[in-house]
């Protein structure tokens, strides 16, 4: 029984962590922009495509994850370039920018069911086979999900130090609270809000291929579900805690297993749904947003 | 020799003029002083030099000699000419060191550590709350960050915004007398807004007096002080 519940609490826990990679891709330009990329899960499933397709060229695991994310980051460049930065010069806010991006997320979804077909592809087993298991004490925990654990865990790392440590974090952090006293001081806004949609579509594109081996390589990465789950992660970190997003994440998935376990697996995705709901009505400025001051 | 220099410099909000054909300049080493009521054009003007606000199309405005008005602000920065924004404006989510060390992106870590140092010296108190959040500084702690942000982005020129906006009287006359101590020390050139003529006239070499958009008097110092209506207004009677 404690078993029981402490090996969903992990297996919820590791595909929740997901679920915040997610909702960092909407917190990391809403900081910038104040603007919600309706198409952020479709990160999701170009990064899954994209590894497959690599992998598939026999690239390895690396060298596929490498390039994939790359291309992603790309890809966040051409968003701002091609939809965002037209929209703003032409006096366009944030309706228009809602209604672009959520065109821009069926066409991705058409586009791969069309290069690609809408039968779900299975992924490699580059994170460990679903049947590999970790015996601790009497706990058995998937390979699979220690794995995404330790991927997570780096990204944070790097994701902290990148905004903590470095001139270039710190100056983002800066034109995420004032652009215009940023610029004032010699920052490069234009410089940061490009990073900020590469750092937004690379964290989705990383969690899709974590994803992945769970969900099957198929559209599912990118369409509602999975995203409303990202989105209910960010509105729990406030949308502006990159580590409270990722916490919430957490929490999510541990709840979404304990649904499943003690109520129905029908019930799983109602549930992101109905916290994102009631946080919005309680709590909007979120219940994971320590240091949410802002001046 | 000339630092900046504005040529019929005017700005409009949605049609709604708040600069109309303003001619200012700073020489080198010059304090400068901007007077005028509320919505005259002051934060307008400086906002203009700086590119943050476009000016209309056959507006001037150089420095040292180039012309800047079509120039991204941080770049603009970068050139030389730094603003100290009207309420101060910190990164309120950063502590008082990484608003420092961020000022410094434009001129390298060396001369950004050195600089640094240098602000720590004209403010002590910003030194032992090096670490602290600078949105929880008090108003005055957080105009002394937002000057010294200012010095390490190593300044030719520098625009400050009414720098006593806000605060208590004692913080007031030492930000004014480290500004003063600050230009006799780097010989920089300084632009001030400041609606407290008091302060601000006694550091100034000369006055613009700009009112609904226009420059309305200009002179020096003491030739104002010796036009009565000027005296009266600004520098509080006999
Ligand atoms: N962003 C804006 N949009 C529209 N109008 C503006 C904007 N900023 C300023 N104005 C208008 O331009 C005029 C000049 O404003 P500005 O802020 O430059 O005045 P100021 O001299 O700095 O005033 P204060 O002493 O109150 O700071 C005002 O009439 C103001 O309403
Ligand atoms: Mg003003």
């Amino acid at each position: 029984m404690l078993q029981d519940i402490l090996q969903n609490i992990i297996s919820g826990a590791s595909i929740g962590a997901t679920y915040g990679l997610v909702g960092l891709g909407v917190v990391f330009l809403w900081l910038t922009i104040s603007r919600i990329n309706f198409a952020n899960i479709s990160s999701a499933m170009l990064g899954a495509y994209l590894f497959i397709t690599f992998y598939g060229m026999n690239l390895g695991f690396f060298l596929s994850f490498v390039f994939s994310v790359a291309l992603i980051a790309l890809y966040g460049l051409g968003l701002r370039q091609f939809i965002y930065e037209p929209i703003r010069k032409r006096g366009g806010g944030r309706l228009e920018f809602v209604v672009a991006t959520l065109m821009l997320c069926t066409f991705w979804l058409n586009l791969i069911i069309v290069a690609y077909g809408a039968l779900p592809r299975p992924f490699p087993p580059v994170f460990g086979k679903s049947t590999d298991f970790v015996s601790i004490g009497s706990i058995k925990i998937s390979v699979l999900y220690l794995n995404i654990y330790f991927v997570i865990a780096i990204l944070m790392v790097l994701i902290y130090i990148l905004l903590n440590k470095t001139l270039i974090g710190k100056s983002f952090r800066a034109a995420a609270q004032n652009r215009e006293a940023a610029a004032l001081m010699g920052i490069n806004v234009k410089f940061t809000t490009s990073l900020s949609f590469m750092m937004a579509t690379c964290v989705v594109g990383i969690a899709g291929i974590l994803l992945a081996p769970i969900y099957f390589v198929s559209v599912e990465l990118g369409g509602g579900a999975i995203g409303v789950k990202g989105f209910a992660s960010a509105v729990l970190g406030g949308l502006t805690n990159p580590y409270g997003t990722i916490l919430g994440g957490v929490c999510l998935g541990v709840l979404e297993n304990f649904s499943t376990l003690y109520i129905s697996s029908t019930y799983k995705d109602v549930i992101s749904f109905s916290v994102l709901i009631l946080v919005l009505i309680i709590k909007p400025s979120g219940i994971f947003n320590w240091k949410s001051k802002r001046v | 020799m000339n630092i900046l220099e504005t040529k019929d410099l005017s700005v409009a909000y949605n049609g709604v003029p708040a600069l109309r054909k303003v001619n200012i300049k700073a020489d080198k080493g010059e304090v400068v002083s901007v007077l005028g009521p509320n919505g005259a054009g002051k934060t307008t003007l400086l906002k203009s030099i700086s590119g943050l606000v476009k000016c209309s199309p056959e507006s001037k405005i150089k420095f040292l000699g180039n012309e800047i008005q079509n120039i991204l602000p941080h770049k603009i920065t970068r050139m030389g000419v730094v603003q100290v924004p009207e309420g101060r404006q910190v990164f309120g989510d950063l502590s008082v060191q990484e608003n420092l060390e961020v000022a410094g992106v434009s001129v390298g870590m060396k001369k950004a550590r050195e600089n640094i140092k240098k602000v720590y010296a004209l403010f002590s108190e910003l030194e032992s709350r090096k670490n602290q959040a600078a949105g929880t500084l008090s108003g005055g702690e957080q105009q002394m960050l937002a000057i010294g942000r200012a010095i390490v982005a190593d300044p030719v020129i520098l625009l400050i915004d009414e720098p006593s906006m806000g605060l208590a009287p004692v913080i007031v006359k030492r930000i004014f007398s480290t500004l003063k101590k600050i230009v006799k020390e780097s010989g920089l050139t300084m632009l001030i807004v400041e609606q407290n003529a008091k302060l601000s006239l006694p550091m100034s070499d000369r006055v613009y007096i700009v009112s609904q958009g226009k420059v309305m008097i200009e002179g020096t110092v003491d030739e104002l002080k010796n036009d009565r209506r000027i005296r009266d207004m600004y520098f509080g009677g006999n």
